[in-house]
């Protein structure tokens, strides 16, 4: 894995001008912050009512007589939704990994809406669904990687999920073998590391790997959290996060590297687990807390 | 930095650090398991490392006892090992009890910290892992 881009210094704000340190500035900024709060409460109230065709569109009227010049367009009713795992059955952030329980939480979250703002997303999600993965997983790895943009990387690092060349090859052979209507819609050989709506199909067969992993060494429901240990630090280190107090040092929940391993790898002196754990949940939002497997 | 721009950032942080803080749930420990022991994967201190893979682990000390999965990373074991066949009883992640080759285990250290002292623990979130004790 690459290390995740540096944030941005953002540019100083420029002073008002003197007349704006008066009692009407302090209302105004205050006005400010609550209409903030009020629009994402808002926001999240609708969030809660979601749009679902899961049980494919609604009765088409059938008209008996046909209107020159418009084009016939035929829908077949009970078309089940290919996304309907993806509009937000659930996603809370509440799941917490909990040990032995039965059932995803898979839905929708900050992270599947930056995905699908990309011409590629719609059929990311389509990927990812298709190999038994929560979509918003997917996302979480392409916002973690390359804020889902298409970009190179150093060495084979590669595309908007900034997978090695051998893993890719890797990877995409493994989902075509398990699902091989892939094949008919792919960019073949290496060159579909940079096509993102390919090398989505490698990230998802990954992250289901992963998430098999964990579960196969007793990790119960592995969360996008969970999966993005086993992502960074390999199996062994994946593992161990995993089954670590959020204030243990991450150096121990490494144990098997040394000092300078740890700093290669970008971990500070006295980072916690749960300081890592964190600081992806802070970039991925409500997508960390999910169920990888969907 | 005026009154007014300190005032806008802080009702910017404040609704931001209210919307991450219900997307990360800390993990405590719950209590020790007493007659326990943190070990190992010898191979995960070995060329591999991290990518070291994983032990299978049965159902039973016999050598047909079926195989129930896997083991990575840290191992509880108990303490001391009792084994039975070359194995020793293990419990999983889950909580689960199961059995590995003893032979393929070692004791846990941190080779960042070598004073530091591993012992097994329930979590919060249901899962048995561990703490450590520099």
């Amino acid at each position: 894995m690459q290390p995740l881009p540096a944030t941005l210094p953002r540019a100083a704000p420029k002073s008002p001008p003197q007349q704006a340190r008066s009692p009407t500035a302090t209302g105004i900024a205050l006005a400010v912050g609550a209409a903030a709060l009020s629009l994402r409460m808002a926001t999240a109230a609708f969030g809660q009512v979601p749009a679902t065709l899961s049980g494919g569109p609604p009765v088409q009227v059938v008209p008996y007589v046909t209107e020159p010049g418009v084009p016939s367009i035929t829908i077949t009713p009970g078309t089940a939704n290919p996304f309907s795992g993806a509009d937000g059955s659930g996603g809370d952030g509440s799941g917490g990994g909990s040990g032995g329980s039965i059932g995803g939480n898979v839905g929708s979250s900050d992270a599947l809406t930056t995905m699908m703002s990309t011409s590629w997303g719609t059929t990311a999600v389509s990927n990812a669904t298709s190999l038994g993965v929560n979509p918003s997983a997917l996302a979480a790895t392409c916002v973690l990687e390359s804020g889902c943009q298409n970009i190179g990387g150093s060495g084979t690092v590669a595309g908007a999920f900034q997978m090695t060349a051998s893993t890719y090859t890797a990877m995409i052979n493994a989902a075509l073998a398990q699902n091989p209507s892939l094949a008919n819609s792919i960019v073949p050989g290496l060159a579909g590391q940079m096509d993102p709506a390919t090398e989505s199909i490698a990230a998802s067969e990954y992250l289901a790997q992963g998430a098999q992993y964990l579960e196969t060494n007793g990790i119960s429901n592995p969360t996008v959290t969970d999966v993005r240990g086993y992502y960074n630090f390999g199996p062994q280190g994946g593992a161990n996060i995993a089954n670590a107090p959020s204030d243990e040092p991450i150096a121990n929940a490494l144990s098997m590297y040394t000092p300078a391993q740890l700093a290669a790898n970008g971990i500070t002196a006295g980072e916690t687990v749960g300081q890592w754990q964190a600081s992806v949940a802070a970039k991925i939002g409500n997508a960390a807390n999910q169920s990888v497997l969907s | 930095m005026s009154k007014f721009t300190r005032l806008i950032l802080l009702a910017v942080i404040l609704v931001c650090s209210g919307a991450r803080a219900q997307n990360y749930k800390p993990v405590d420990v719950v209590r020790a398991l007493p007659g326990w022991q943190c070990m190992a994967l010898a191979s995960s201190y070995g060329p591999q490392g991290t990518n070291a893979p994983a032990a299978p682990v049965y159902a039973g000390p016999d050598a047909d006892a079926q195989q129930i999965g896997t083991a990575a990373g840290v191992i509880i074991v108990s303490s001391p090992p009792r084994p039975v066949s070359g194995r020793t009883e293990i419990i999983r992640p889950n909580g689960q009890k199961a059995w590995i080759a003893m032979n393929l285990l070692t004791q846990w250290h941190s080779l960042s910290d070598p004073k530091a002292v591993c012992y097994p623990a329930l979590l919060s979130n249901g899962r048995y892992g561990f703490r450590t004790v520099g």
